[in-house]
């Protein structure tokens, strides 16, 4: 396409066609919560609404994040409880999802403060399963 | 021939039974789990029946929930598609036993060649060279790390009821042995309910070629060439095509041959097919028997493609007591056809599987493009099963026009809402190794970091400015649509009444 500013028409139900006057391009996107989804040449992007800020600390976010399934899981096995002291990269739980293994390891050392799911236990991603001291 | 089918299976097989069934004048029942109530084939079949909650093993798996099924519709047959019952030799007997047909080979067959050791015993009885291994009748770790030790460095650990790559590990030395074994026998266990672990000398850069093979219950049996499958992930395939680009006519004929010698020795009906192990190309190359899958393939849309047959038509056919509606000497490969899987999986997270909604699907038109998909706009991915969305099949007149289809196709493949595997084989389609046909089992491995750069950009976390102005049209498109309801000139502007004036009603 030239350096022309593009034009994005709604062709309505998701789709949408780009295009500067010389050349055009169909696209596909749809908003979901605080994501939205585009579609575009054979590649997906999502765009995800500015995250609201100084809720807390960046080391508490990043603990949340190692610390929960990336995806719904089922609980295998936990390794740790409750004020047991580990060390980076130990395993703390295993899951399975899909006919696939996934472990939940410590980001840092530190002790267990608490363990937030058990043994056959069907988890959601986003939500830390193990908090770290 | 049958007045009614039962589809012991879900997803995109279901539904490609389910069609064939249609085409032929007999009814097809849907069994569903409680995950799968809207699901396409529940909706697609004449009937459907709830067999239980989403978890395969209540519901899929559950041989005594899906025979009930069958004596409540008065099915005459069961296709068990690919995978859960598909090569269960008790479900095959319990559906004999029950009076229904089960659309497969006899329950004697699917034992004898699911056991790899009997497999490899039928293959060289036939004269088929075969790669060493052992299932060790000893099943304890220390036993198993024995008979990885015997067969020698590099080893494979396969789950002996197994198969589609899952729970098999590659030992490279003997630091790794005994951890490798655990983890193996627990996924065996989970996936198929038996731990039983099969071990076998690895060949380093094998290529995976693979013949369909057809039998009846009158004496006939006939292979329809071969499907190339050396691409796989963590040997999962991910792109299948027809011909190999490795073999020669005489190399094709001798494995063909070797195929049906294979079947015959083994007493085989219905439809299967025999994998090899290739080392090396054209006529000089050596192949090994690897096993004997007794059940359709996933792939098997890239054979239907190039010999232009219906292979589930067949299996009907024969199950019904048909003769095969050909003879070797009609049957022959005419172009070229890919198959690609589409998997909800995220490629750049390390391939990570994904469950979750499908806010937008919509499937690629166009000449020599078919899409075999159990899924459809506003379904939900779920967790509970393979995470297998579709296969696009491209077909060309050579394989670099396939090829280019495929590629032009995908790029018009628009789902949102979950990750797919697209970015990753759009990225496979253009390597260098693919387009030239150089590809070996250990391929995809190895080059992942070169064809996951190629898709980098997919994952920019700066989406470009084009992306951004489509979000942003997106986001003032949805709060347009309230306003556009709630405002009564608005509504009058789109009432069709008001529009159609002059028109006959």
């Amino acid at each position: 396409m030239s350096d022309r500013e593009p034009a994005v028409t709604s062709l309505g139900n998701g789709r949408f066609v780009v295009g500067d006057g010389e050349t055009q391009r169909t696209a596909y996107a749809i908003v979901a919560g605080t994501r939205t989804w585009v579609f575009l040449d054979g590649l997906t992007y999502v765009i995800e609404q500015a995250r609201r800020e100084g809720r807390r600390g960046r080391t508490q976010h990043d603990d949340d994040a190692a610390l929960a399934s990336p995806m719904p899981a089922s609980v295998v096995r936990v390794n740790v409880e409750a004020g047991q002291e580990v060390s980076a990269g130990h395993v703390l739980i295993l899951l399975e999802a899909m006919k696939m293994e996934l472990t939940i390891t410590a980001p840092r050392a530190g002790r267990v403060k608490a363990v937030a799911c058990r043994p056959g236990e069907l988890v959601q991603p986003g939500v830390p399963l193990i908090e770290l001291e | 021939m049958f007045s009614r089918i039962l589809i012991a299976n879900r997803g995109e097989i279901a539904v490609r039974v389910i069609r064939a069934c249609r085409e032929m004048g007999i009814a097809s029942i849907a069994v569903y789990s409680d995950a799968d109530a809207t699901a396409l084939h529940t909706t697609l079949a004449d009937r459907a029946v709830r067999i239980g909650p989403a978890p395969p093993a209540e519901s899929y798996l559950s041989t005594a929930a899906i025979l009930d099924a069958a004596r409540a519709t008065r099915a005459d047959a069961i296709h068990p598609g690919y995978g859960f019952l598909s090569e269960n030799s008790r479900f095959a007997s319990a559906c004999t036993a029950a009076g229904v047909v089960f659309i497969g080979p006899p329950a004697a067959a699917i034992e004898q060649m699911g056991s790899k050791i009997a497999a490899r015993a039928t293959a060289a009885r036939a004269g088929v060279p075969i790669v060493p291994g052992e299932t060790p009748g000893d099943q304890s770790d220390s036993s198993v790390a024995e008979a990885v030790r015997r067969v020698g460095f590099p080893a494979l650990l396969k789950p002996a009821a197994g198969g589609g790559g899952i729970g098999m590990k590659t030992i490279r030395d003997a630091s790794t042995l005994m951890p490798l074994i655990a983890q193996a026998r627990r996924e065996a266990t989970a996936a198929f309910g038996d731990g039983t672990l099969y071990v076998e000398r690895f060949v380093e850069h094998p290529r995976h070629v693979e013949f369909q093979i057809l039998a009846d219950d009158h004496g006939n049996v006939v292979h329809v060439f071969e499907r190339e499958c050396s691409i796989q992930r963590r040997h999962q395939k991910v792109l299948e095509e027809s011909p190999s680009p490795a073999l020669t006519p005489a190399l094709r004929q001798r494995m063909g041959e070797a195929a049906v010698a294979v079947a015959r020795a083994a007493g085989y009906r219905n439809a299967g097919t025999i994998e090899f192990l290739l080392d090396g190309t054209g006529d000089a190359a050596q192949f090994y028997f690897l096993e004997m899958n007794t059940r359709l393939q996933v792939e098997h849309p890239v054979t239907e493609q190039v010999v232009g047959i219906d292979l589930v038509q067949a299996q009907i056919r024969i199950a019904a007591g048909e003769l095969l509606p050909w003879t070797q000497e009609r049957l022959s490969q005419r172009g070229h056809a890919i198959e690609l899987r589409i998997y909800a999986e995220d490629p750049a997270r390390n391939d990570l599987p994904q469950a979750g909604p499908l806010l937008l699907y919509r499937e690629p038109k166009g000449p020599g493009i078919r899409i075999d998909s159990g899924v459809m706009e506003g379904g939900e991915v779920s967790v509970h099963y393979d995470p297998m969305l579709a296969k696009l099949i491209a077909s060309g007149d050579s394989r670099d026009a396939a090829r280019r289809r495929a590629c032009a196709a995908l790029r018009e493949y628009a789902i949102l809402g979950i990750r797919t595997n697209i970015p990753l084989l759009l990225a496979l389609l253009e390597h260098p190794r693919v387009i030239a046909g150089d590809v070996d089992t250990t391929f995809l491995d190895a080059e992942r970091a070169r064809v996951a750069e190629d898709m980098h950009r997919a994952f920019d976390p700066e989406p470009p400015p084009l992306v951004l102005a489509i979000a942003a049209a997106a986001n003032a498109d949805r709060q347009a649509i309230p306003r556009a309801v709630g405002n009564a000139s608005a509504a009058s502007a789109i009432d069709p009444w008001a529009t159609m004036r002059g028109v006959r009603v």
